[in-house]
């Protein structure tokens, strides 16, 4: 670190870079080229913009563990804004830089890239340009004007200096960054990274620390002078809530951009100013837009907050019939082709759920671009609930976002909004399916149950075992008969005790009473039967009706010596003999698969009640979607439908 | 819900084990009365 004076003011005049070919005193902003030891005044720099940024010249911070400074900066303003390049210096004396732009903070070195570069004419948002072997994906593209620097500079830099430059991205899950600058021939590449503010471990930052409360600078409008406040530097258009005039902001200047909205009034259901905390995050509201994609139905409009935060920069809330997302742009977007039906990005499935085009219909409060009725953007939504990604394309930039999906009531605590949410009519294309959490839980505890009442069932297969008793043919006459069968003995007390019979009734009918008697004891159980069997033809058709065999059981049966009474009597046979034959068969503890059946049917019942509900709401979600959930785009008449 | 399917579950588990252990069957008849089987014809093409 050196210290001179400047030849213009005489005041001193820190070098901390060995590089620094440009100083720009900081009490006369002259700037000064640097020759050796010896300063040139080249002329005056013009007044830096009032700034919000809470770095400033000699902020220390870390990146990927070096040690940094602050040393210079220049301002630039583009079409959407105003932004901040501060140049930083490393302990090992390399240097680089840190730009701010939409609270994303993205550190580049200068590339050593000798390749082809296409011109910048020839560059569209989300075309992909090859640098060496990385495949990089244009996402903006701009002409910055230069507004004012300060500190210590690799180069010559004035006011109103204009440069083109195409910012690049690499694939999804990398927060790689590049920037082509075309002030120069051949164009300079810078690769850089996206960092997140807290990582970089800033101290020395203005006013000492972090600040929490955001300042704002505060102005009257100039159509109907209500008061307005502005909150950045970043914030290019301001749209006053009393008159719903466009106001332009540019270098603390203010002017009417164009006329007032309109028609109906719209209130916002979180007003603007109103603070609260999202994700350990303070935010206040400043801008709130209605957008459509089909300005004739109000059905089709949603709403949407710009929140900001003075080290976060900016976010969203996005509103829709009830439903609220709070989303932030994506410093590292996937890289996907248009209306690509699904995509993997950060280890969760993302499908295409909406495509279209959306328009500004109305506008309140501050914007970081200058926004205007009837900006039209191109916009895709891709879903994977909670989240959703949403790229929004426009002739020069392309930008990713994502949104996650937040119960309203959380919202509503977090902002301290008293009133009640709206309700939620429809299923909102990330909101989360609230019984898929439980279904896995519900269809493995049934699993569970019925490996369970398969081992139960196997028990009895096995282990109680089905046991023949006896069979005994004997016949049945029209008349009252009755017939003992062999005396049979059970060991051990039985569950069930079969008595089936098969008849050879045709166009006939038995009524069988079946006495089983314990010979110890003489207690008894007593059971009756009708068996019927018809059949015939009746103009021309056949039928039939009953069946010619039945069974009946005696249950909990002792242990004990048994025998078995059958008294019976049949109908009219109508043949020869007039008897009709009964195959006796008892049977021990026969296993019934029934009531197996039965306990399988009544665990299925809730699982397949909450396997319904599921999907019904999936169904109820794709409803309202475009396209089917396997991406294909659903016909017209589908919609009609 | 997912309680529910557990105190259902173990109530069905519950029943089912009875209803094998004392020979409940709800497709068979007792001892007792039971009313004509078949009351009503099966037409056949």
């Amino acid at each position: 670190m050196k210290t001179t004076q400047c030849p213009s003011c005489g005041a001193p005049v820190t070098i901390r870079a060995a590089d620094s070919l440009y100083v720009i005193c900081e009490f006369c902003r002259s700037t000064l080229l640097r020759d050796e030891n010896h300063l040139t005044n080249i002329g005056k720099m013009a007044e830096l913009m009032d700034d919000p940024s809470l770095i400033k010249i000699g902020t220390q911070g870390k990146f990927k563990q070096q040690h940094f400074g602050v040393i210079g900066r220049i301002q630039m303003h583009y079409a959407a804004g105003v932004w901040n390049e501060w140049y930083i210096l490393f302990d090992d004396g390399k240097g680089a830089w840190l730009s701010e732009a939409s609270g994303e903070i993205v550190i580049s070195f200068p590339a050593d890239y000798k390749g082809s570069i296409p011109p910048f004419e020839s560059l569209k948002p989300e075309a992909q340009i090859k640098l060496g072997n990385a495949v990089l994906m244009v996402t903006s593209l701009q002409t910055a004007l230069c507004i004012a620097g300060e500190g210590e500079l690799p180069f010559k830099v004035q006011s109103g200096y204009e440069a083109n430059s195409a910012d690049l991205r690499e694939i999804a899950g990398q927060k790689r960054f590049a920037t082509i600058d075309y002030s120069e021939t051949p164009p300079l590449v810078f690769a850089g990274t996206s960092v997140a503010f807290k990582d970089l471990k800033l101290t020395e930052l203005k006013n000492g620390s972090v600040p929490v409360a955001v300042k704002t600078e505060a102005f009257n409008c100039p159509k109907c002078a209500a008061p307005l406040n502005l909150h950045s530097t970043q914030i290019e258009c301001i749209v006053c809530p009393s008159c719903r005039n466009f106001i332009g902001v540019e270098n603390n200047n203010i002017k009417l951009l164009n006329k007032a909205i309109t028609g109906k009034k719209i209130t916002p259901t979180f007003p603007l100013g109103s603070q609260g905390t999202l994700e350990g995050i303070a935010w206040e509201i400043i801008g709130f837009m209605q957008r459509t994609t089909n300005p004739s139905d109000k059905n089709y409009a949603w709403f949407e907050y710009l929140l900001f935060n003075q080290t976060e920069g900016f976010a969203w809330l996005t509103e829709y019939q009830g439903h609220w997302n709070f989303a932030r742009t994506l410093s590292a977007p996937p890289n996907v082709p248009k209306s690509l039906p699904a995509f993997e990005y950060l280890s969760r499935k993302y499908t295409l759920f909406a495509s279209d085009n959306a328009i500004v219909t109305y506008v309140l409060g501050e914007f970081y671009w200058q926004v205007s009725k009837g900006e039209t953007v191109l916009v895709e939504d891709y879903i994977s609930p909670p989240f959703m990604l949403s790229r929004e394309v426009s002739s020069k930039e392309v930008s990713w976002s994502q949104a996650e999906y937040i119960e309203p009531e959380v919202l509503y605590a977090a902002f301290d909004i008293k009133k009640l949410p709206s309700p939620r009519n429809l299923v909102f294309s990330n909101q989360p399916n609230p019984y898929k959490p439980t279904l896995g839980g519900i269809i493995s505890t049934s699993l569970m149950l019925v490996a369970i009442a398969t081992l139960i069932q196997l028990y009895f297969l096995f282990f109680e075992p089905t046991v023949m008793v006896q069979t005994k043919k004997i016949s049945l006459s029209q008349s009252a008969s009755q017939h003992i069968l062999p005396e049979f003995t059970l060991k051990y007390k039985t569950r069930m005790l079969r008595v089936r019979h098969q008849t050879s009734l045709h166009n006939n009918w038995a009524e069988i009473t079946s006495t089983l008697i314990n010979k110890d004891t003489g207690e008894y159980q007593q059971g009756s039967l009708s068996i019927a069997y018809y059949y015939g033809i009746d103009d021309g058709e056949s039928w039939s009706e009953g069946s010619s065999r039945d069974m009946m059981s005696f249950r909990n049966v002792p242990a004990g010596n048994y025998y078995l009474i059958i008294d019976a009597e049949a109908g009219a046979t109508g043949t020869a003999s007039g008897r009709v034959s009964d195959t006796v068969t008892v049977t021990g503890n026969p296993t019934t698969w029934s009531n197996y059946i039965l306990a399988l049917i009544g665990l299925a019942i809730i699982p397949l009640f909450s396997l319904f509900r599921s999907i019904a709401f999936e169904t109820r979600r794709w409803n309202e979607s475009d396209f089917s959930p396997n991406g294909q785009l659903q016909s017209d008449d589908d919609e009609d439908e | 819900m997912f309680k529910n399917n557990l105190i259902i579950g173990t109530l069905v588990l519950i029943l089912f084990t009875g209803a094998q252990t004392r020979g409940w069957n709800l497709f068979e008849t007792g001892p007792g009365p039971k009313p004509l089987s078949g009351n009503s014809r099966t037409y056949h093409k």
